[in-house]
């Protein structure tokens, strides 16, 4: 199986915020998350979460750059505030 | 389009109307910019009638909550229509309206004098942007400084260009945030709220604001917007289209640029709905304001055939039809003399029922239990209202 792109606790968070994912499908990464149950709100509070989480802010013009419609556009989102790779703080 | 009388029509008050009635029918009367001899002659005739048993308290809470309370106490002052030809006293306090006319004007003022700044930092820094509702307004529709409160400085510019407007204000002493509890400083807006704007709302930025250090003046605040429409209304307009369209005038003594007259009453049609059916704007009773249905009234008044053909068509292209509908229709309730039946008619209601709706927008749709006339003079209209805004942050321009 292809090793995901992102590490296991990013994964989790995520999964946390995708209630219409099943706990033992894959998350692919071009996994539609709105169709998977996350909302606007939850989107706000899943990025505070990942920036708690990787120690990182996320720049202003990333954000408006960033559609947040699928696993890798919020892993890249994420890796590129990092600089060079986001890891767990 | 048939010319327009420049003269609204005399106000039918109505002899068995409540005092509470009599203070809405009143404000009506003398939220205008002009009165004519003839208005004048009957308001002074009502209320050496019904002025001792009018709701004098109501009359002045709604003047201000509907904005027009400088506008109504220059009325009433200029034309002398808080006494009678023998001098008696027809309206309580004469000086509450006098004041607020003033201090009004005063107020303006010192706004005035701090955008022009903001305008004159913003045009060095090479940025372009054309101003929205306020000030423009104040110029076109009163021609008066003291007539109606300004609060904001509202900036349509480029998204692209949102980081130098924000090093041009930085400069300038402005920062995002809100007021602190003793008044004294900017608070930063908490990380959520940063979050929802700026990945949510991306139609508008986080307004900007700076301590006034005035009594008159709470805080002087920049709103930037990227777009009149919001982003949940579905319609994808290119802001370079209305800043390309865009038309000098001086404001605030400064030369600057503004939207041009077809723009103007887009903006008012759609902001004017938008403020009416948001729950933002519900929460904190500033859903239905007078104000606004009367500047679009005095727009609609102002615009020749060229203005209401561009309209027609621009309104296609963004494909705002319901939007000018619901504002074309209200404004016509209360003002039926400025919206000439040709226009009305071109943007027909498609479905009465969704007239009295609200929530749209914010994606949960309710319906009002009375009707708009009702609700317009009706101070606890949210009181019902159970649905709440997920927007964080501060209660201004969205």
């Amino acid at each position: 199986m292809r090793e995901a792109p992102w590490p296991p606790e990013f994964e989790k968070l995520l999964r946390a915020n995708l209630p219409l994912l099943d706990a033992d499908a894959p998350l692919d990464p071009g996994l539609n998350l709105a169709d998977h149950g996350l909302d606007s709100l939850a989107t706000v509070g899943l990025l505070m979460d990942l920036e708690e989480l990787l120690g990182v802010t996320i720049p202003d013009e990333l954000l408006e750059q960033t559609s947040f419609q699928d696993p890798l556009a919020v892993w890249q989102l994420m890796a590129s505030a990092a600089g060079d790779g986001a890891a767990p703080a | 389009m048939a010319v327009r009388p420049d003269q609204p029509p005399v106000p039918a008050f109505r002899a068995d109307s409540s005092p509470e009635r009599l203070a809405d029918e009143l404000l009506l009367a003398l939220a205008r910019p002009r009165l004519t001899q003839e208005v004048c002659a009957r308001v002074r005739d009502v209320l050496g009638t019904h002025g001792a048993g009018l709701d004098w308290g109501r009359f002045v809470d709604l003047a201000g909550r509907h904005g027009v309370l400088p506008l109504v106490g220059r009325n009433l002052i200029r034309h002398r229509l808080a006494q009678s030809d023998e001098g008696r006293p027809l309206a309580p306090y004469r000086w509450i309206y006098s004041y607020a006319y003033e201090g009004n004007r005063r107020r303006n003022q010192a706004l005035a004098d701090e955008y022009a700044k903001v305008l004159r930092a913003v045009d060095d820094a090479g940025i372009a942007y054309a101003i929205r509702k306020g000030q423009p307004l104040v110029d076109t529709v009163y021609g008066d400084p003291g007539a109606r409160r300004v609060g904001d400085l509202d900036l349509l510019l480029r998204r692209d260009t949102l980081a130098r407007v924000a090093d041009a204000l930085t400069d300038l002493g402005y920062a995002q945030g809100r007021q602190s509890q003793n008044g004294e400083r900017i608070e930063p807006f908490d990380r959520r709220t940063q979050l929802f704007w700026r990945t949510k709302l991306t139609n508008v930025a986080l307004p900007f604001v700076k301590l006034s250090h005035r009594d008159d003046v709470e805080l002087f605040i920049i709103d930037p917007c990227t777009s009149l429409f919001q982003v949940s209304s579905g319609v994808e307009a290119d802001v370079g289209d209305f800043l390309d369209r865009r038309v000098r005038r001086t404001v605030y003594g400064e030369p600057s640029f503004v939207m041009d007259r077809t723009d103007q009453l887009i903006d008012a049609c759609v902001q004017l709905h938008v403020e009416a059916t948001t729950l933002y704007y519900i929460e904190i009773g500033k859903d239905l304001t007078l104000l606004k249905f009367l500047e679009l009234a005095e727009l609609l008044r102002a615009a020749d055939e060229d203005v209401a053909e561009e309209f027609r068509r621009r309104v296609d292209v963004y494909d705002c039809a319901g939007s000018v509908a619901w504002a074309l229709h209200h404004t016509a309730l209360l003002y039926p003399d400025a919206v000439p039946a040709a226009l009305a008619d071109g943007f027909p209601v498609a479905d009465a029922a969704t007239l009295d709706e609200y929530g749209a927008f914010d994606g949960q749709v309710h319906r009002w239990e009375s009707d708009f006339t009702t609700r317009l003079f009706d101070p606890a209209r949210n009181k019902d209202v159970t649905a709440r805004s997920n927007v964080p942050g501060p209660r201004a321009a969205v």
